[in-house]
């Protein structure tokens, strides 16, 4: 059981688009718990999304180290390597990225029988996720029939089915309406405060991000501030605030 | 404006300073208490000012019903079509706080951002939490979505903030 899930080094990632060289990342340390609730927040082109891929070996740096559980993960090779993105990483995507021909229940189904689970665990650990994410009516709905908030849900119990060290969510509230992504977060919090689950989120959205603890500001390839929040527990004083109104 | 909300509630029909008391209460949010003070000495300015007219209850028990006269109902209505500036200027201080640390020499700027976007931040989250809780309430959900967007706003704007003042290196 490890306290440290990721843990970058000075990690740089630089593209090299038509000849010129693009900093997305530089020198960035970052840590990340289990069981914390963290958010990336900036502009596009901060460098976020990159960091993310980083992190989730989905893609390699150009230099400095991305530890996983303590392993590094340039010293992995392929097969580990795919296998670590397999079992231990989940992602969920803002274009929810699930198989159009296949229904709910099938979709996150298949990511267990990926990772080589045993069919009667994995059907079982399906229904179970999905009941979840508040899905099990829908379980036999294809996912073209279902609302994006739906498809995320979805998507989100696909992601969890191999029991992840680490989920990452790509700007999961990307395409979907405001009181649909309220419903997305709290979800996302729910399986973090609850479950325990480590959930590194990036987003452009600061009221997305406010469901995080630790919210990292980024800016052209670096982190520029961390906050730490606390649950909103103070809502008696919000609420006082909110209607002080002034009666002349 | 407490006069004027109670112009509001009286251009609908006559009432009571009790039923009046109870009608503000459930528009906005149920949260404010007024007090009868209050209310009675706005009622009071406003008879005086002949907007409104008292009359004895027909049973002699002494509750006064209170009514919209013709000169109350055009003030009300110039007051609802009035555009509303905001009263507040765009200044922000936390604006004039990072220039004066600049011209003090103290630096730190980025620090000082972080400091006023944690609490921003904060603010959001407990904002979105009470949101969940009040979402039945028409006015109050309103007020609080207002606010969510303002916190949105801010904080993009100490992004700004950071991008525009990170490389001022001399003290003005």
């Amino acid at each position: 059981m490890y306290t440290t899930i990721v843990e970058t080094k000075n990690v740089c990632k630089t593209f090299g688009l038509n000849g010129v060289a693009v900093e997305a990342v530089r020198g960035i340390d970052l840590t990340v718990n289990a069981g914390e609730f963290v958010a990336l927040v900036g502009p596009s082109g901060s460098g976020k999304s990159s960091l993310l891929y980083l992190v989730g070996a989905m893609d390699s740096p150009t230099s400095g180290e991305v530890l996983f559980e303590g392993h590094d993960l340039a010293k992995l090779r392929d097969g580990p390597r795919t296998d670590l993105r397999a079992k231990k990483i989940g992602f969920i995507f803002q274009t929810f990225n699930l198989l159009p021909t296949l229904n709910a229940f099938e979709n996150v189904e298949i990511a267990m029988r990926l990772g080589g689970m045993g069919r009667s665990e994995r059907q079982s650990r399906a229904a179970e996720l999905l009941e979840r994410v508040g899905l099990s009516e829908r379980a036999k709905h294809q996912s073209r029939h279902l609302s994006g908030g739906e498809r995320q849900r979805v998507a989100i119990a696909r992601a969890l089915g191999n029991r992840p060290s680490l989920l990452l969510a790509d700007e999961p509230t990307g395409n979907l309406d405001s009181k649909t992504s309220t419903g997305i977060l709290e979800l996302l919090r729910a399986i973090c405060s609850e479950d325990g689950q480590t959930v590194i989120m990036v987003t452009h959205d600061f009221r997305a991000a406010s469901y995080a603890d630790r919210v990292m500001v980024m800016r052209d390839g670096r982190i520029r501030g961390e906050t730490k929040l606390q649950a909103g527990q103070d809502t008696t004083q919000a609420m006082e605030k909110l209607l002080k109104l002034e009666f002349q | 404006m407490l006069p004027y909300t109670l112009l509001g509630l009286l251009a609908s029909r006559s009432r009571h300073g009790y039923d009046l008391k109870n009608a503000i209460e459930q528009a906005f949010g149920g949260q404010r208490e007024i007090n009868f003070g209050q209310i009675y000495t706005t009622l009071s300015r406003l008879e005086r000012d002949s907007l409104v007219t008292a009359s004895e209850a027909e049973d002699g028990r002494g509750k006064k019903t209170y009514s919209i006269t013709p000169q109350g109902q055009n003030k009300l209505e110039t007051w609802l079509d009035l555009i509303v500036e905001k009263n507040e200027t765009y200044k922000d201080e936390f604006l004039v706080k990072l220039i004066v640390r600049h011209m003090a020499g103290y630096g730190d700027t980025l620090a000082a951002i972080t400091r006023q976007r944690q609490a921003y931040l904060q603010q959001l989250r407990d904002l979105t939490a009470l949101s969940t809780q009040k979402g039945d309430d028409p006015y109050v959900s309103l007020l609080i979505e207002g606010a969510i967007l303002h916190l949105q706003a801010d904080l993009h704007w100490l992004e700004m903030c950071d991008e525009r003042l990170e490389h001022l290196e001399r003290p003005i």
